[in-house]
């Protein structure tokens, strides 16, 4: 829940829904402050945007005019409420019209609209210095957590967007395009898993911290 | 040494940290144009500039979030929040983000940020403007509390809080931003975090306080001794950490206290000082450890009645009195 590593510039996930947005702003300023060539990515969820931290952010990211880019990964389902039942407006883009945010919205499901909408964005924001927004619609084909059956959904909507997979069907269009072969594809996915059992080997062989590691990291 | 106002030393304690280091910043509702609703930031915007004084929406949780994310991005912001009670609204991101996220990312960052926040009860401001809550920081690990009592201490505590490497929470009374006191020169001298101070030497009865009540047992302390009582006054300036062995010498030496809280007395700083002193020494005491504290009711805005809610020097002598009579 709670990973982070500076050596990417990766400045961690939060799990308060909302608890991100702020510090995406203050990573921003600290950016400009020092003369850095850097931007803010801001990811959050369709569930975060009524939170007070969402619209204090982007009201606060346009007027201090800071290289932020906010987006929002719409999967329509803020653990079991739909969108709908949770937004007055549930096009999210449009919401940044009350802070001047110029914004936009993508198929999340379509790899290359992602690809081009985030290179566009980034450079704009990079350009100018000013926020920038996108909402790029998207799908949770699991429940929220180990514990979600996701009832509240229904299979013929979920097929509708397994359907939409982005990962078969960029692969496939890859095939298609005589971009890549399956072979190659296959040898990624291959990759891919034996970096996840590494990882999953490395953290049920370490051992269990001391009991004094407990009193660890909280101060410098 | 020069004399000079608590709200001075504070501003000039924040000059100072501001010359010596382009990488501290303030922000706040007010702190540039305005010079600070209390004016501590008074002269910040004409010296260092708008990029480093820095006005703030009406939005206090953004306020801490932006402080916590320019500190990770290698700042040290000193955020005001115009009033102790208004940092309720931040409560988010000062307990679960400012206090956490050293250890939830595994040591890999660090927050050199302070919050200061003027706060406390006594200028009939009514109940949301009156509060005084600084065990509901103390009560939270990851962070350090500090408040001062002097001006000597305000200047060397807030310049000890903007060079340290953890998040520190900076209350400030705003009954004393008038009181004077004497304060060095020296543009190094700092207060250690962690560290109370004797304030008064005494025999009888060890009085502890912190912020404005350690002003009034040292005044309560004057009066008693001319009544022939020797009180001791322990200054806590650090709520977290606290000192502890600096209290237990002190009663050591007493075996009578007072610890005066101006918060509320249900789960106050008084009861967590007095569990401290009676696991370590029990057998000292010549009398139960005694509290004066906030009343338990919101502030009332009336000047009468508002009071009684808050110890007062007559009120600490009472309680050493009480103590030495046995009538406790």
């Amino acid at each position: 829940m709670h990973l982070f590593d500076p050596s990417l510039n990766f400045m961690g996930g939060y799990a308060i829904v909302g608890g991100q947005f702020p510090i995406s702003v203050g990573l921003a300023f600290a950016a400009r402050y020092r003369g850095e060539d850097r931007i803010a990515a801001c990811f959050f969820g369709d569930g975060a945007v009524n939170q007070g931290t969402f619209h204090e952010s982007l009201n606060w990211a346009q007027l201090w005019q800071l290289p932020v880019l906010f987006i929002c990964e719409n999967n329509f389902y803020g653990i079991g409420t739909e969108v709908h039942r949770s937004s007055a407006l549930a096009s999210i883009y449009k919401r940044t019209c009350g802070y001047d945010i110029p914004s936009e919205k993508v198929d999340g499901m379509d790899v290359i609209a992602v690809y081009k909408a985030v290179k566009y964005a980034a450079e704009k924001v990079r350009e100018s210095g000013h926020p920038y927004f996108i909402e790029a619609t998207t799908y949770r084909f699991r429940g929220h957590s180990m514990s979600d059956p996701a009832k509240y959904r229904s299979v013929a909507e979920h097929e509708v967007w397994k359907a939409r997979d982005p990962l078969p069907n960029y692969a496939k269009r890859l095939i298609e395009e005589g971009i890549a072969t399956r072979d190659q594809l296959d040898a990624v996915e291959v990759r891919c898993q034996a970096i996840v059992d590494e990882a999953v080997k490395f953290a049920v062989e370490s051992p269990w911290p001391e009991d004094s590691a407990v009193w660890e990291d909280i101060y410098v | 040494m020069s004399e000079m106002t608590y709200r001075d030393a504070l501003n000039l304690a924040l000059k100072e940290e501001m010359r010596r280091d382009p990488s501290v910043f303030v922000l706040g509702e007010d702190v540039a144009l305005y010079e600070g609703s209390f004016k501590v930031t008074r002269g910040l915007l004409a010296e260092f500039g708008e990029e480093r004084v820095k006005d703030t929406p009406i939005s206090e949780n953004t306020i801490i979030g932006v402080s916590v994310g320019a500190a990770m991005g290698g700042l040290r912001p000193v955020a005001e929040l115009m009033t102790v009670n208004f940092a309720l609204l931040a409560m988010d991101q000062i307990i679960n983000h400012m206090a956490k996220i050293r250890f939830m990312f595994g040591g890999q960052t660090f927050l050199p940020m302070t919050i200061r926040m003027p706060g406390g009860g006594g200028s009939q401001l009514g109940t949301q403007h009156s509060q005084s809550l600084e065990t509901y920081f103390m009560h939270c690990p990851g962070m350090h509390v500090l408040y001062p009592a002097t001006p000597a201490d305000a200047k060397g505590l807030l310049k000890s809080a903007i060079r340290d490497n953890n998040p520190v929470v900076f209350l400030e009374h705003e009954l004393l931003y008038n009181s004077k006191g004497e304060v060095p020169d020296d543009p190094e001298f700092l207060v250690p975090i962690g560290k109370a101070e004797v304030k008064r030497s005494g025999e009888q009865v060890t009085v502890v306080g912190y912020g404005r009540m350690t002003i009034l047992a040292l005044q309560a302390a004057e009066e008693l001794a001319g009544e022939g009582v020797s009180c001791e006054v322990v200054d806590l300036r650090s709520l977290a950490p606290l000192d502890t062995e600096t209290i237990l010498a002190s009663v050591r030496k007493t075996g009578r206290v007072v610890v005066v809280e101006e918060c509320w007395r249900t789960c106050g700083l008084g009861a967590e000082i007095s569990s401290r002193i009676y696991d370590a020494c029990f057998d000292l005491l010549q009398a139960p450890v005694k509290r004066v504290s906030g009343l338990d009711v919101p502030m009332p805005y009336s000047r009468k009645i508002e009071k009684i809610c808050i110890p007062q020097a007559e009120t600490i002598k009472q309680a050493v009195k009480d103590l030495l009579n046995g009538s406790y």
